[in-house]
């Protein structure tokens, strides 16, 4: 049946289909990384809906890529940039800045995300886009400064800032908890 | 609880949607990235390209080919052939008995 598709698609498009083998890669890659993709977008974003495009954009960017990685730690490395980057990307384009806001509770879905999302969570997505990126990277995935400096492309002084701010700022949004 | 400890807890809350995984996943599969199911083998379609670089060279060596046909041919009808320096003059034959012509006497005498 794959080889038919395969003939129809050359036959039809001409393509030139070249057979790859990636032994334990492919959905096994989405089915790994779909949550911290998620996790990830979803910091940068704010909001479920963007966030989804962004994993959708990230995993299509992944297998246009075929990157090769020395090992999981260089993979996941650049799984969390590339998703950093189009998130980023996607919340600095013209349409973003100029799309009309929507009430998060008029929209079913986002309701529902909204009424899941812990009272943490929403502190940290209310913080201003790069002390929740630096406090996501750091809290959660135990990224250091010095690495989460790199994958944001900022210097470690600056991203150690970042750090200390929002994590002031989480503290008063979340009056007083214990560090 | 720790800050930490909290937003560990908060974000181990949040995960991707099913729904939208599986969605994702349909598309990378009419997208051209087809799982094998007995070996995890995939095939990977590519766009056509358009080798701008072959056509050019083809395109080049045409006009090079027609261009220098043509002046070939311009050039053989334009010559204007002449003997070579190396022919032998014992070949050229001039009568010199022939008598002068009356136009020839006039200017003699």
């Amino acid at each position: 049946m794959l080889s038919s598709i395969n003939e129809t698609e050359s036959d039809a498009y001409d393509l030139k289909a070249r057979k790859i083998r990636m032994t334990g890669i492919g959905f096994a890659i989405v089915d790994k990384y779909k949550d911290l993709v998620y996790r990830t977008a979803l910091t940068i974003t704010g909001n479920t809906c963007d966030a989804e495009d962004v994993m959708q954009e990230v995993f299509f960017k992944y297998f246009r890529a075929h990157p090769q990685f020395d090992s999981d730690a260089h993979e996941r490395s650049w799984i969390v940039s590339v998703t950093l980057n189009t998130g980023k990307n996607l919340i600095r384009s013209p349409w973003y800045r100029n799309r009309a806001d929507v009430d998060p509770e008029e929209i079913p879905n986002e309701k529902t995300h909204a009424e899941q999302k812990s009272p943490v969570l929403n502190a940290v997505l209310s913080l201003p886009e790069k002390y929740r990126v630096a406090i996501y990277l750091h809290y959660y995935e135990g990224y250091s400064i010095r690495e989460i400096a790199v994958m944001t492309k900022k210097t470690e002084a600056a991203t150690a800032q970042y750090l200390a701010r929002g994590r002031a700022k989480l503290r008063k949004k979340l009056g007083g908890v214990e560090s | 609880m720790s800050l930490h400890k909290e937003i560990r807890d908060a974000y181990d809350q949040v995960h991707a949607p099913d729904a939208v995984v599986e969605r994702m996943k349909q598309e990378l599969y009419q997208k051209g990235f087809h799982e094998d199911a007995e070996e995890v083998t995939w095939q990977v379609s590519e766009a056509p390209r358009l080798h701008i670089g072959r056509y050019a060279a083809y395109v080049a060596a045409v006009l090079t080919l027609t261009v220098g046909c043509g002046m070939a041919v311009w050039g053989l009808n334009k010559a204007e052939l002449k003997p070579g320096k190396n022919v032998n003059s014992s070949y050229i034959v001039t009568d010199t008995t022939e008598a002068a012509t009356e136009e020839y006497a006039e200017n003699l005498s």
